[in-house]
């Protein structure tokens, strides 16, 4: 039985597909999603910006090109929205922050948006995030928390709390993040969610706010890995507004995704990946290595070392790019992120390049497991969604702080740049937790395949709440 | 002096360098945030690396 393409559940594979047979208008869909964000997002928190007549323009448009028999992409009339932090043409782009309020509106879209729309998906508005990207808990002093869908009375994660609210609360199946040290993989995991975040340098980050330029990527969170590829290949290719932005061709996912796990080796993070982390955590991967039939184990050497000079990086990165604002404006910032900036700017260099330096050795030595295996599983955060305003969280038995270590198992994997597919685990009884899918670089199409075997078989799901 | 001293009189003194006030207020947890990246970093701040290391200006994953 297909599902209602106007409805929470429907993914946005599930709208185009009815909107391309004319099922459905794109408009009728687009009108349904807008009465779920008026009915809902008081709670959840997720929108600072709803484009609403564009969103019926664009949907229009698609209507128009479909009677007059035209193609309209394969994401056609599928709703999505973007972290604000994603230039959007006519809005200022707040990056979470007061500061930004004060920006003109921007005059063009960025360019991941351009591709999603000329796929056919329908832009639905800005997303609230942690300000400037800082954080792992999707609160903010200035625009409220993000909240939960599974529990409003929990965190989202963050730094991508308003796309994780969005996609889970079923307002809308495709949202846009960024993740600099997991704030798409984070906000995944707290929500229940797939998300992706691609290779660095896979995806245009052109015309978006930047954090910290050695370690941002932008990628989808989804509630369905066919979304996650079908959003994904169409926003792949090379860009020269962003000069980090691969020259490699697109390489499509969808055609291979329903491949299987086949010819994949697979293995699980030992050391660093197996500690710190609570019984919910360890749980989730181990059901996800038994369901895919491996035992096998391999050592990311070094791990922690890796995440100290993330932090590094982030810290001296991001406190330099906002040096000016912590000069003219201090008051102005999220007091949970003003003194970390201020901190960050202060960072000796030979701490910073130290940190480089060491990314070269860590990323060398790390590529060579992918000699002997393809995919390597790990937890996506070490628990699952603490509750809003909750500052510590007690972890293996030690209690530490909630926004410095939400990300401890994502940072060590995007400081070089791996791809990472995070699938969820829904648990009946409790919170949703993710488990992350990493692969090679550029080497997307496997962890997608991996985490989609896994939907099939029905180990990984992600229904709207 | 013991390192939060350290940490504290650097703070102080490249603050004043590079040109950011600090509130009074917010000096401890400036501080505090220093001592946060020092002590996280510290496995690899401490670890030789051979001169041929050199960061890549342009990094390729």
């Amino acid at each position: 039985m297909s599902v209602d393409p106007t409805s929470a559940q429907a993914t946005a594979s599930d709208v185009a597909r009815a909107v391309r047979v004319k099922r459905v208008t794109a408009s009728a869909v687009i009108e349904a999603a807008l009465a779920r964000i008026a009915a809902r997002d008081g709670v959840f928190n997720a929108f600072t910006t709803v484009t609403a007549e564009r969103a019926r323009k664009k949907a229009a448009t698609i209507d128009e090109t479909i009677a007059a028999g035209g193609d309209p992409g394969p994401l056609a009339g599928a709703p999505f929205a973007v972290k604000n932090l994603f230039d959007i043409s006519g809005v200022s782009t707040l990056a979470g922050a007061k500061i930004n309020a004060d920006l003109p509106p921007a005059p063009r879209d960025a360019t991941l948006i351009e591709r999603m729309e000329l796929a056919g998906a329908v832009l639905l508005g800005g997303l609230n995030m942690g300000e400037y990207a800082y954080d792992f808990t999707g609160e903010n002093s200035h625009y409220g928390p993000s909240r939960n869908p599974r529990d409003p009375s929990r965190m989202t994660g963050g730094s991508s709390g308003g796309s994780g609210a969005a996609a889970a609360g079923g307002l809308v199946p495709i949202t846009l993040g960024s993740d600099t040290n997991g704030s798409i993989r984070v906000p995944s995991s707290l929500c229940g969610l797939f998300g992706l975040k691609p290779t660095y340098g896979r995806l245009s980050r052109a015309r978006s706010f930047p954090f910290v330029d050695s370690l941002d990527h932008l990628g989808p969170l989804a509630r369905s890995t066919e979304d996650l590829a079908l959003s994904f290949d169409a926003m792949q290719g090379p860009d020269e507004d962003d000069p980090v932005c691969t020259e490699r061709p697109a390489m499509p996912t969808l055609p291979l995704l329903d491949q299987g796990i086949g010819g994949l080796r697979i293995a699980v993070a030992g050391d660093y990946f197996e500690r710190q982390l609570e019984p919910v955590a360890a749980e989730a991967v181990a059901s996800v290595a038994k369901a895919l039939g491996t035992t096998r184990k391999v050592v990311i050497a070094n791990a922690a070392a890796a995440r100290g000079c993330a932090y590094v990086i982030t810290a001296s990165e991001g406190g330099t790019l906002h040096l000016d604002r912590l000069r003219q404006r201090p008051q102005d910032f999220d007091p949970d992120t003003r003194e970390r900036f201020m901190a960050g700017a202060l960072t000796p260099a030979a701490w910073y390049i130290k940190a480089q330096r060491f990314r070269r050795v860590f990323r060398a030595h790390t590529l060579k497991l992918f000699d002997e295996v393809d995919v390597i599983l790990a937890p996506g955060t070490p628990t699952t969604a603490p509750s809003l305003g909750q500052k510590t969280m007690s972890i293996a038995g030690v209690d530490m702080p909630v926004r410095a270590n939400l990300g401890i198992f994502t940072q060590p994997i995007s400081f070089i740049g791996l791809p990472v597919v995070a699938v969820p685990i829904q648990r009946p009884e409790g919170l949703p937790i993710g488990v992350q899918v990493i692969a090679r670089p550029f080497n997307e199409q496997a962890a997608l395949r991996v985490a989609a075997w896994l939907e099939k078989e029905g180990i990984s799901a992600a229904p709207p709440a | 002096m013991q390192p939060e001293d350290d940490t504290g009189a650097y703070v102080d003194a490249m603050a004043r360098v590079i040109g950011l006030p600090i509130d009074p207020v917010a000096r401890d947890k400036v501080i505090a945030n220093v001592e946060v990246a020092r002590t996280i970093a510290g496995l690899a701040l401490a670890a030789p690396l051979p001169d041929a290391t050199e960061n890549a200006p342009v990094f390729e994953p």
